[in-house]
């Protein structure tokens, strides 16, 4: 049987999570949750994740601190890409500018429905795969 | 003579008198006479028997010169002298005058200047002219006196004191001065006081254009004159009025315009915190009543609840992505944009809508229009927001007009921009909501029908272009939608 495809989740908001897990794990998937940035460092460096969803507001650290630190610990000519979905609530062309030059490609406003929430993930995933 | 009577020959004798400008002569005594004779012959039975003769001694005879004076000059003086003079010279002595000395004798005994002796008595010609006699100038005539045998024997003279006439002229000389002069004083007089009536408020009005032009638009133009400069002050003043009432409107556009910028920042602000704030647990509502309404084996009541809930939360969903539209500062994506291009492509989006409501749409491009600088996106949302309500507001079998053209902008510099004019023929706009019109959550719609911020978000896109929204509307008649956008590089002030 084909491994389970393993999403970490972060978000401070614990409603996001818990909408996350449900999707999520309805659909097959193994899903961990953390409310942080650091608390997401921890759970990279102690296991593998095919792809990460994350917010980007979240209080003292943010979501371009938390990508800022994966490019520094996991550099892109050493360990494969994590491929990142970023939960965005309020996009302005600014924020997805700085969100780009940091590395993410994929977005999705909140508030989203559970169809839309999965037509990211497997949209992320199959180019991750295609790669 | 002595024959006759010895005293007719005494009173001939006439001393000479040395007079300035005579003829020089050797004789000192004039013995000779003139007189005024007469002869008749007498006839008896037809045989002159004789002659009667008679004479009258004219040396100083002062008859026939006095006569002349009283009959000619009617005995008038000036300055206590008889103005006319009349004088028998025996040939260039006066024997009989009332030319007076300086003394105020008679002047028996002088004698004509050299050159009326020459001309008159030598050549036998007439004499007039200005001439000396004995003390004053006289204006003159000399005749020549002949005798019988057309001898010149004497001169008849008379003549009017040129004194009188040189006063004369010296007074009408100096009356003409005078008038003269005065004449210069009363029209440099007026002049002045023309000048100064013209002038002075001219120089007041210059003043006041120059403070106008300083912003100062309460000056001073003085008193408002009768002439027509009053008519330049006065339509300076009207000028000012005008000036003063486009000052007001302009303050109280800008400061209508500066609280509707006020009022969307504010609303603006709010509106992201709570979109924000209601985007996470909404996620939830939506999560958790889409996994429910998954389950195969529902109570058909319940499934219906939840639809109900999940349709209602998209509707939270929908006015909270309208308010982060409308509070979001978005940068423009500015690119050239062909206005007609962009009203096209508009009213295709909208053909068939129109077509289901039975209304007319109709489309006059403005000839030759510039591109503009805009984000044609931002910009078509604003046509469709106007348009769609513009359908709303119009029964079926009305009509929808859209024009563009170019035009100057309303308020501050007269900028070149395009103007856009969506009318309908709908119910029009009450007066009471005009002003409400473009707040953040107004709407007039049934509830679920609008969000109120469709005006806001695109009055807000239109300010971002540096362009202006007005409305104009009549209830019952209907309303216009005018839409100006700059030509130019948007100046930031």
């Amino acid at each position: 049987m084909k491994r389970k495809t393993k999403i970490l989740v972060v978000d401070d908001d614990r409603i996001i999570l818990e909408s996350c897990q449900r999707i999520l794990e309805a659909e097959g998937y193994g899903v961990k949750l953390v409310s942080n940035a650091e608390e997401a460092i921890d759970a990279l460096e102690s296991q593998y994740f095919d792809m990460m969803i994350m917010d980007v507001k979240m209080p003292r650290k943010d979501g371009v601190y938390l990508l800022e630190k994966i490019r520094e610990k996991w550099p892109l000519d050493i360990w494969p890409e994590l491929p990142i979905l970023v939960m965005t609530g309020y996009p302005t062309p600014e924020t997805i500018k700085i969100l780009k030059e940091k590395g993410s490609r994929f977005f999705i406003p909140k508030p989203f429905t559970p169809d839309e929430l999965l037509g990211c993930v497997q949209k992320v995933l199959k180019k991750e795969q295609k790669k | 003579m002595v024959r006759e009577n010895p005293h007719l020959a005494e009173q001939a004798i006439i001393e000479l008198i040395p007079t300035p400008r005579a003829a020089p002569s050797k004789e000192e005594v004039e013995t000779s006479g003139m007189a005024l004779c007469s002869g008749i012959p007498i006839y008896d039975s037809g045989n002159m028997i004789g002659i009667i003769y008679g004479g009258v001694l004219l040396n100083r005879s002062t008859e026939i010169v006095d006569t002349v004076r009283e009959t000619v000059f009617q005995g008038e003086t000036y300055g206590g002298r008889s103005i006319g003079t009349a004088t028998i010279f025996l040939k260039d002595l006066r024997i009989s005058t009332n030319v007076l000395t300086s003394e105020g004798e008679r002047a028996i005994g002088t004698r004509v200047s050299k050159e009326v002796r020459d001309r008159v008595l030598m050549e036998g010609k007439r004499w007039t002219g200005r001439a000396f006699v004995v003390s004053d100038w006289y204006i003159t005539a000399y005749e020549p006196i002949k005798d019988i045998f057309g001898k010149r024997v004497g001169i008849l003279y008379t003549g009017v004191l040129e004194d009188k006439y040189v006063d004369m002229r010296r007074h009408m000389l100096s009356v003409y001065i005078l008038i003269t002069i005065a004449g210069m004083g009363v029209a440099v007089g007026i002049g002045f006081f023309l000048a100064h009536r013209i002038a002075d408020p001219v120089r007041k009005l210059i003043q006041a254009s120059k403070e106008v032009a300083r912003g100062n638009l309460n000056p001073d133009i003085g008193p408002v004159s009768k002439s027509e400069i009053g008519l330049l002050q006065n339509t300076f003043s009207e000028m000012l009025n005008s000036l003063k009432e486009r000052d007001i409107k302009q303050r109280a556009e800008s400061e209508i315009k500066l609280l509707q910028s006020e009022k969307q920042a504010s609303v603006g602000r709010l509106a992201a915190g709570v979109a924000h704030e209601i985007n996470n647990p909404l996620t939830g509502v939506l999560t958790f009543t889409h996994m429910l309404l998954r389950k195969k084996d529902l109570d058909e009541e319940i499934k219906k609840d939840l639809q109900t809930i999940a349709r209602e939360t998209e509707r939270v969903r929908k006015i909270v992505k309208g308010l982060l539209d409308f509070s979001r500062q978005t940068v423009l994506q500015e690119e050239p944009i062909d206005i007609d291009e962009l009203i096209k492509s508009t009213i295709a989006l909208v053909e068939n809508q129109a077509l289901v409501k039975g209304l007319e749409l109709e489309y006059t491009p403005g000839k030759q229009l510039p591109m503009i600088n805009g984000d044609k996106n931002q910009l078509q949302s604003v046509l469709l927001n106007i348009i769609m309500n513009a359908f709303d507001a119009t029964q079926s079998g009305g009509k929808i007009t859209i024009k563009t053209g170019l035009s100057l902008s309303s308020r501050k510099t007269e900028r070149k921009g395009i103007e856009l004019s969506i009318t309908d023929t709908g119910c029009g706009i009450p007066q009471e909501n005009l002003d409400k019109l473009f707040d953040p959550f107004f709407t007039t719609k049934e509830v679920g029908q609008g969000t109120g911020l469709g005006l806001a978000v695109s009055y807000g896109i239109v300010e971002r272009h540096g362009g202006t929204i007005r409305v104009q509307s009549e209830v019952g008649k209907g309303s216009t939608f005018t839409i100006w956008l700059p030509l130019e590089e948007k100046v930031e002030a």
